[in-house]
């Protein structure tokens, strides 16, 4: 590195990407981070995969339906190796502990109101628990208190958006007893 | 001056109190619409169509107009405070405004926000009345060649949303990239990343995206950090309201926004998604000073909220010129406000000019009402939507969590658009904990698949040739451009450097 | 995406008509989103059974996706057998279920009627040298890759009209160079901006730059001319190409004979309604009724017909 500043100053304006410019890396080995990058190289193997199998169709633009998505696997595939490399050089920052217990209350609320509302619970049941699950996983343990506030909470938005706008939004027994009331 | 002549009668019309009443009611119900997560106001406007054929054809496009106004603020109402945008409109709202609110200064975002929506709406329309013809013109000579250059321009751009790390990134917008490219191609039929499931083989809704990655994720991830400790969310710090210090710093994004908003608007490449994009990278190109060090620090910069939202409005303004005067939606909302139009036996296109010239200046009147509407509304209730940040924790996000899911099953009437918002989510939480940013991707989602299909349907149209790309004058002016976009600063800051060193020597 | 209309809500005009047999609760499945085409025709079939006192409790569901495949498959897994369950379609399904492989066909529910239908149109810029079928023709012999069309989806029916008449006019369907766009909106843009030859479309993405004269009609996919379209058929210059986009209403497979033909019954009366025909007129679509055993046979006219064009399109194998 030259002494003059000129050139020090270009030579920072025209740095490569690829270095992490946070600077605030913990330095140390990250399993996670090496995860994220094989994660984005089997992305990249999908998409290769799933392109190889289209069909040749003739086209007048010579640029079929595979090509993009060719570029975009090769694009990922260097992300994947930039990564890994970061991952092995710690240049992720420090994270916070993980609430593992808060997580899963939250990602349990949303897998059993897609079940409940594929099992045609329907949507004021369903998103009630969303509701009570989600205040659960932000430490909010009452869990009848919860369960009401969302149950009137659902309730509502069901009147509105059902009667106010006419969407239709998947309906259980509760909802065709307010359906039948409301005739 | 007959413009004029003709606007101020369809001022009288607008000014009517039944039509003020529609325009009241559309404000509010496109305001309330636009803070719900994933529905917006075309849905709202496909949704009222049959309730509105009772308020006859000037009462209903006012309403509509209103709806459109307000969907748009109200899409800035939840990116700024909850960090979820309402509409794709807003995701650049988010970025700074969501950082300000953090600070307790929501109540500012929001104002400049409110401000920004009317300025950009109210300049945009008097520009519709003014320049519609000749934008038609320009709208009408761009073909593929000029809009893959408006892409490659928007993506030379879109660093500017990177954050900190730019190899992450471009990662996140390498992961945008590929939701883009899930479902059916528009150009040969083929079902790309579907893997035989039927829901994707439509093209996934940026909708679930942008609810997905950001109202999802943003959640996880605060639970994820969540310790049971009792932390108060900071509402408010210092006053709720804009002084003149902030306005003079808005005013210059206000004017570049409605600028860009405006020439975009009419361009049939999907509304006002693209001048956001371009907005918001300007402001943070220019900014300096204060504004400069909050935009660097994540603070969250003022600049950055005004001139998207700005845009937004002036785009929807922008966006009615060629609906009028073509009968040519070019967005979704346009869409639906045509068939509005052809519910009433009016056919938009160049003879609703002369054929119904009233119906006409009263729309572009009511445009002017319903903007002064929204400020007149909304900015009073700004202490108010503030106070949203004060409910407790737990049922804030728990609303939140019900608000996105009902938007999204009652937009797509499946479930299955939940399994991909909690797909989405989970990537939104581990893009967030590793510190990926959010914007990219859906930069990439909403561009990615527009820029494909401008590239191969300028091939097909010149039989595989590529040098169409270059033969157009411009888009080489918009090459230029995205160069200099680029390279323009750093080149400026050498030259300058350079030219003291001289003057330093002489 | 065609013929946003608009179903009028109307105070209910109740109307007692004894004749008709007893329905008392439809369900209207739309396959697709809110606002169109398919969504329309659904909530006008509700607007009008309601204010005609034909149906007193009628509700509408959106299920959308995959060009009506989603909610056909949703439909036949939990209605068989229901009477009250019904949904609308049109020929767009036809080439989804062909295209998408779907293991649900219109063969799996009962037909009622062809409700409605329009016409596709193909036009050029006013300043085009092409003014008749027969020019579009010699063009295509020419130089079948000089000719650009600007349309709809690939494989719809706007593909599928440009397809046969290239099959009409001797050259070969899957040689077109048939442009996508995805929507009227941005395909008329292109022809507007003479980037492509030809545009072609369901009429009503394009009346009203007919009307204006920016736009020339080279033809019409009608059997006969329209009293709205001052402009020949296909069919009159000599190119038999009849292509229809209609809509249409079935019911739940297995249910009784009686109960189709009360079905039948309540949509006969309806589609002959003035209410219902002021509703189509307003939306410009062409009221194209077509009951019972005559439509079965046509939709398994249109399904052999449809298989067939899509694979001289190239679209499937």
């Amino acid at each position: 590195m030259s002494g003059d500043p000129k050139n020090q100053a270009a030579e920072e304006d025209l740095r490569l990407p690829f270095d992490d410019e946070t600077g605030h890396g913990t330095g140390k080995r990250d399993l996670a981070g090496l995860l994220i990058a094989v994660a984005l190289f089997g992305l990249a193997m999908v998409i290769v995969n799933d392109a190889s199998g289209y069909p040749i169709r003739r086209s007048y633009a010579k640029f079929g339906p595979e090509i993009v998505p060719y570029l975009i696997a090769g694009g990922i595939s260097v992300m994947a190796v930039i990564t890994a490399i970061m991952a092995w050089r710690g240049a992720f920052e420090a994270r916070d502990p993980l609430n593992i217990g808060a997580l899963s209350w939250l990602v349990g609320g949303i897998v059993l109101e897609i079940f409940m509302l594929y099992g045609g619970t329907g949507f004021i049941a369903g998103s009630a628990v969303l509701f009570a699950f989600a205040a659960r996983a932000f430490g909010q343990k009452t869990l009848p208190l919860n369960l009401g506030i969302g149950l009137l909470l659902s309730t509502l938005l069901y009147l509105l958006f059902r009667y106010g706008l006419g969407l239709s939004l998947p309906a259980g027994p509760v909802e065709r007893a307010i359906d039948l009331l409301l005739r | 001056m007959d413009t004029f002549i003709l606007l101020f009668e369809g001022l009288a019309t607008a000014t009517q109190p039944s039509n003020l009443m529609f325009a009241l009611l559309g404000v509010m119900l496109g305001t309330a619409v636009g803070v719900m997560p994933g529905i917006g106001p075309a849905l709202t406007v496909a949704l009222l169509l049959p309730v509105s054929l009772s308020f006859g054809a000037t009462g209903s496009m006012i309403m509509f107009a209103g709806i459109y106004y307000g969907g748009m603020y109200g899409g800035a109402i939840s990116s700024i405070l909850l960090n979820t945008p309402g509409e794709t409109a807003s995701i650049m709202t988010a970025l700074e405004g969501n950082r300000m609110a953090k600070r307790g200064k929501g109540g500012k975002a929001l104002g400049a926000a409110a401000f920004g929506s009317f300025f950009g709406g109210m300049f945009a329309t008097l520009g519709l009345a003014v320049v519609a013809p000749f934008m038609v013109m320009v709208a009408l000579s761009f073909g593929t060649a000029e809009y893959f250059a408006l892409m490659v321009l928007s993506f030379m751009t879109v660093s500017a949303a990177f954050g900190g790390s730019m190899s992450r990134g471009l990662t996140a917008l390498f992961i945008g990239l590929t939701i883009g490219i899930v479902g059916t191609d528009k150009l040969t039929g083929q079902v790309r990343l579907a893997f035989g499931i039927p829901e994707m083989s439509d093209n996934i809704s940026i909708a679930i995206v942008a609810v997905g990655l950001f109202a999802i994720g943003e959640t996880m991830y605060l639970a994820s950090q969540y310790v049971n400790h009792k932390e108060k969310a900071q509402a408010v710090s210092g006053s709720v309201w804009l002084n003149w210090g902030d306005f003079k710093r808005c005013i210059r994004p206000y004017i570049r926004g409605t600028g860009l908003g405006f020439l975009f608007g009419p361009l049939p490449t999907g509304g006002a998604e693209i001048p956001t994009f371009l907005s918001y990278t300007t402001e943070k190109r220019l900014a300096t000073g204060e504004a400069r060090r909050e935009f660097d620090e994540g603070l969250g910069a003022i600049e950055g909220v005004a001139g998207p939202e700005a845009a937004n409005n002036a785009s929807a303004a922008g966006t009615l010129i060629p609906l009028l005067t073509l009968g040519l939606p070019t967005s979704a909302t346009a869409a639906m406000m045509l068939a509005g139009f052809q519910q009433y036996g009016l056919q938009p296109g160049p003879l609703l000019f002369t054929n119904n010239a009233d119906l006409v200046w009263g729309l572009v009147a009511s445009l002017f009402i319903a903007n002064l509407m929204l400020v007149v509304l909304n900015v009073p209730f700004i202490g108010i939507w503030v106070k949203l940040l004060t409910i407790p924790r737990p049922w804030l996000y728990a609303g939140i969590l019900c608000f996105a899911t009902l938007g999204i099953v009652g937009a797509q009437g499946s479930p299955f658009a939940l399994i991909l918002l909690l797909g989405f989510g989970l990537i939104g939480f581990v893009m967030r904990r590793f510190g990926y940013p959010l914007a990219p991707a859906l930069v990439g989602a909403i561009l990615g698949p527009l820029a494909e299909e401008q590239l191969r349907r300028g091939l097909m149209i010149n039989q595989g040739d590529w040098m169409f790309l270059i033969e157009s004058r411009i888009a080489l002016a918009i090459y230029a451009i995205a160069l200099l976009s680029v390279f323009g600063p750093r080149l400026w800051a050498l030259v300058r450097k350079a030219s003291r060193k001289t003057t330093a020597a002489a | 995406m065609k013929n946003f209309g608009i179903a009028a809500f109307v105070a209910a005009s109740v109307m007692a008509s004894a004749a008709v047999a007893q329905v008392s609760e439809l369900r209207i499945m739309a396959p697709a989103g809110p606002g169109g085409g398919w969504d329309q025709t659904a909530r006008t079939i509700q607007s009008t059974l309601q204010s005609e006192g034909l149906v007193p409790n009628i509700q509408v569901e959106n299920v959308a996706g995959a060009g009506g495949t989603i909610g056909l498959q949703q439909f036949v897994n939990r209605s068989t057998g229901d009477a009250a369950a019904t949904i609308v379609g049109g020929y767009v399904m036809v080439g989804a279920i062909i295209a998408n492989e779907s293991n649900v066909t219109l063969s799996d529910i009962t037909p009622l009627a062809r409700l409605t239908g329009e016409y596709v149109v193909v036009v050029a810029n006013a300043d085009s040298p092409i003014n008749t079928a027969e020019d579009l023709a010699n063009a295509l012999r020419n130089d079948i890759g000089g000719v650009t069309w600007a349309g709809g989806s690939a494989g719809g029916v706007d593909h599928i009209a440009a397809g046969k008449f290239a099959q009409v006019a001797g050259v070969a369907p899957e040689q077109i160079n048939y442009i996508p766009y995805s929507g009227g909106g941005e395909a008329l843009a292109a022809i507007l901006g003479g980037q492509v030859s030809v545009g072609v479309s369901g009429f009503s993405e394009f009346s009203s730059q007919i009307e204006a004269g920016a736009l020339k009609v080279i033809g019409i996919t009608a059997p006969e001319r329209q009293a709205y379209l001052d402009a020949p058929t296909f069919v009159e210059q000599g190119f038999d190409v009849d292509v229809q986009n209609w809509r249409m209403i079935a019911a739940a497979p297995g249910i009784s004979d009686a109960e189709r033909a009360a079905l039948l019954d309540v949509i006969g009366t309806m589609a002959a309604s003035d209410k219902w025909n002021a509703e189509l007129e307003t939306k410009g679509w062409v009221n194209t009724y077509l009951a019972g055993d005559d439509f079965a046979a046509y939709l398994a006219e249109q399904i052999t017909a449809t298989t067939a064009i899509l694979a001289d399109l190239g679209i499937t194998e």
